[in-house]
């Protein structure tokens, strides 16, 4: 039962304390949280999306703290469609620290994911240090697909950044069923009988539920 | 920035290879506070992939001993009655050897070169310990219940094979059918042997179903004899008899008749789970495991520090009370550690060594229409050995570029014959030219103990074909050392999504 068109894979990368939990939380429930605890027992968060007439899943990966000390996995970026890079636009260490993460991202993630940056907390606008047309500019150099400012704190383009990467993906994702519905028209005659990745998660929720058809 | 380790922590853990990750999220998950260290750059310890560009990594493994002024500035962390003990640097991994090899056709340009320009390196994702799934194995019982699931995918292993040698044709690769449906689609089994098979597999079928003790009486006095012996009386010719053994039987080395009929039970129960076949590989890897446990222990609010220095522990009245690490001490009451950081002083009660060799080649040992994930037993060819195996994995698994597999040749080392050989025989007979290889040993040590009592030694690597004995070890470790608590409980199924927004909600597209 498919209730939804796409489910896409968004990764939040950046260093600590710049606001990438709040800015899942305040998409995917409408909260701030209090006080300034690190990330934990965040894993990721699922909320579907209006793209047109499409239903759209994003699942919102945080990187459960393992960035403090700069030791996330190699895991964390497989297979993601869209990867957000967030900075604190009033600390100007971590805008110093992209070229880092542009490098992780270089390295470990798909070539053709999706790249967003985005300068968070703009609510904190008289201590700013990382002016807009810096970040935009380092964005065009690094071939971002997209640049946007947020606050977390006061909602400040939170929607729009998550409906951008949701739109973009899904823009990309028709172009790319239309190749391949191509593709597949031309292969007919070939028993393209392929398995795909499995889920072990998939197979026990089946399980469950046979289980539990049974019983009643 | 460097920032500062936490001063305190329940439990330290040393190493991120897969015991000491799956122990990681054990504590976490119980709600122990967690730091977790590798002095290694990346994840993985001694049970890591590498790309090919990185796979040097592992042969880059310095660290220097501590000299008297390190130790006398180290010293100046302790307190009164307490002793520093230096850490160790094992050799687990050993006699690394790691070559590309030039071929005639390849005179034009280098396989190495045609791979950097194509940007293929990084596609590769090499492991140290090639292992297996058992679909309904300790491991996916463990993954499920902690939900680790979610942070990985698997591809079914959809091919086995069965060598056999004659003099005149040399090594053959025979197909394993599986299921029901393949053993009689199969071309490599006659009418009467497709019988026989059959008449084994009900018999397992009835088996399984009684306890330890009717199974056995069933077994009558074969029970502990050889399992060929068994299946000789049951009317299995001796075919059919290495096939049922090294295939079917493959999850026990050298069985006897209970210990086969459990490995073949066990191998029946997993067919048709997630496919035709029992086992199920990692994509990317097997590295990836490690890092998938270790994200559940981040989750649950362990953390995480890589490439420092780690350097000594801190010892008092027989306990360890703090480790040092880049010239910071963080006490701790519990400390997990890999084997290779068990101090040098401590004796290891065992060692096991294993043969490891991957070829990376550009063509499959037995092509076929569709790539395939290869998994073959070589015991039959190497019969005074316990373990002799093939893993071929490519580009299906996310370990290879489109049209390379690399080749895990795993043996213990007995007998006159090397897994290598065999397996070099075998690329001959099939016109497969490996470009580049590895070799290196692989050392299981074992330790009765780590010198204090708040030490648990993660279990090592080892030559198994599937993971239920880590997994098992590293349960009944935890529970040991933390008997109130549970060992990765089955997790309440997420509140993963919100309320959906209301239907009339659209995005504007741009």
């Amino acid at each position: 039962m498919e209730d939804y068109k796409y489910l896409f894979k968004v990764v939040l990368v950046g260093n600590a304390g710049v606001g990438k939990t709040c800015l899942v939380r305040k998409f995917t429930q409408g909260i701030f949280p209090p006080g300034q605890s690190a990330t934990i027992g965040v894993d990721f968060m699922i909320k579907t999306v209006k793209v047109g007439n499409d239903k759209i899943k994003l699942q919102i990966w945080d990187t459960a703290g393992q960035e403090r000390f700069r030791s996330i996995t190699q895991s964390y970026y497989r297979s993601a469609h869209a990867i957000v890079l967030v900075y604190d636009v009033s600390c100007q260490p971590s805008f110093d620290c992209l070229p880092e993460w542009l490098g992780e991202i270089e390295s470990y993630a798909n070539r053709r994911v999706l790249k967003i940056l985005v300068g968070n907390k703009v609510d904190k606008g008289d201590e700013r240090e990382v002016p807009e047309r810096i970040g935009r500019d380092f964005s065009d150099v690094n071939q971002f697909d997209y640049f946007l400012e947020t606050s977390a704190l006061d909602a400040t383009n939170v929607d729009q950044l998550f409906e951008q990467v949701a739109t973009r993906l899904t823009n990309d994702m028709k172009l790319t069923d239309e190749r391949v519905h191509q593709f597949r028209a031309d292969a007919t005659n070939s028993s393209s009988s392929t398995g795909g990745p499995i889920k072990l998660i998939d197979r026990a929720q089946t399980q469950l539920n046979s289980c539990c058809t049974r019983q009643s | 920035m460097d920032e500062k380790l936490p001063e305190s922590v329940d439990v330290v853990v040393l190493g991120t290879g897969l015991p000491e990750a799956i122990l990681a999220s054990a504590c976490a998950r119980a709600g122990l506070s967690v730091l977790h260290l590798d002095r290694n750059e990346y994840y993985g310890g001694d049970w890591s992939s590498f790309t090919m560009s990185m796979v040097h990594e592992v042969t880059e493994n310095q660290v220097k001993k501590l000299d008297s002024s390190e130790i006398s500035k180290l010293s100046e962390l302790l307190t009164e009655n307490e002793q520093l003990i230096e850490l160790g640097n094992r050799e687990i991994v050993e006699n690394i050897e790691m070559t590309w090899i030039p071929r005639g056709k390849d005179e034009e340009k280098p396989m190495k070169t045609q791979l950097e320009e194509a940007s293929q390196m990084r596609r590769f994702s090499i492991d140290l310990v090639p292992k297996i799934l058992l679909s309904k194995g300790a491991m996916v019982q463990t993954l499920c219940d902690s939900q680790v699931s979610h942070y990985a995918e698997f591809k079914l292993v959809n091919r086995q094979l069965c060598p056999t040698e004659t003099p005149e044709a040399g090594i053959t690769l025979n197909p394993v059918p599986c299921s029901k449906g393949e053993i009689f689609q199969s071309n490599a089994l006659s009418i009467l042997e497709k019988r026989a098979l059959m008449k084994f597999i009900t018999f397992c079928t009835q088996w399984s179903t009684k306890d330890t003790e009717e199974g056995r009486k069933l077994l009558a006095e074969h029970a502990d004899r050889p399992f060929s012996e068994f299946l000789e009386q049951m009317g299995v010719g001796k075919t059919l008899q290495s096939f049922i053994i090294n295939t079917i039987g493959i999850l026990q080395q050298r069985p006897t008749a209970m210990t086969g009929m459990l490995a073949s039970c066990q191998f029946m129960d997993s067919v048709g789970h997630f496919g035709p076949s029992p086992f199920l590989f990692p994509l990317y890897g097997c590295g990836e495991l490690s890092q998938c446990f270790c994200r559940l222990a981040a989750v649950f609010g362990s953390l995480y520090c890589l490439g420092r220095p780690v350097q000594a522990i801190v010892k008092k009245d027989g306990k360890i009370t703090a480790v040092i690490a880049n010239g910071d001490r963080v006490n701790c009451r519990y400390i997990v550690m890999s084997p290779r950081f068990v101090p040098e002083t401590v004796p290891a009660s065992s060692t096991l060594k294993i043969e490891r060799i991957v070829y990376a080649t550009d063509k499959s040992i037995k092509e076929a229409e569709k790539e395939q994930l290869t998994l073959l037993n070589l015991a039959s060819l190497r019969p005074d050995a316990a373990v002799s195996r093939l893993v071929e994995v490519g580009f299906e698994a996310c370990t290879a570029p489109k049209g390379h597999f690399l080749v895990h040749a795993t043996g213990t080392q007995e007998g006159e014959t090397s897994v290598k050989t065999i397996a070099e025989k075998i690329f001959e007979k099939n016109e497969v030219e490996p470009y580049w290889k590895m070799s290196f040993t692989a050392n299981s040590m074992k330790f009765d103990t780590a010198g204090a009592e708040n030490v648990v030694v993660a279990p090592p690597v080892d030559a198994n074909l599937h993971y239920a004995s880590v997994v098992e070890e590293c349960r009944q470790l935890f529970c040991t050392t933390w008997p109130e608590l549970d060992f990765l409980p089955r997790a309440m199924k997420k509140e993963e999504e919100e309320e959906e927004e209301p239907e009339t909600e659209e995005i504007a597209e741009n």
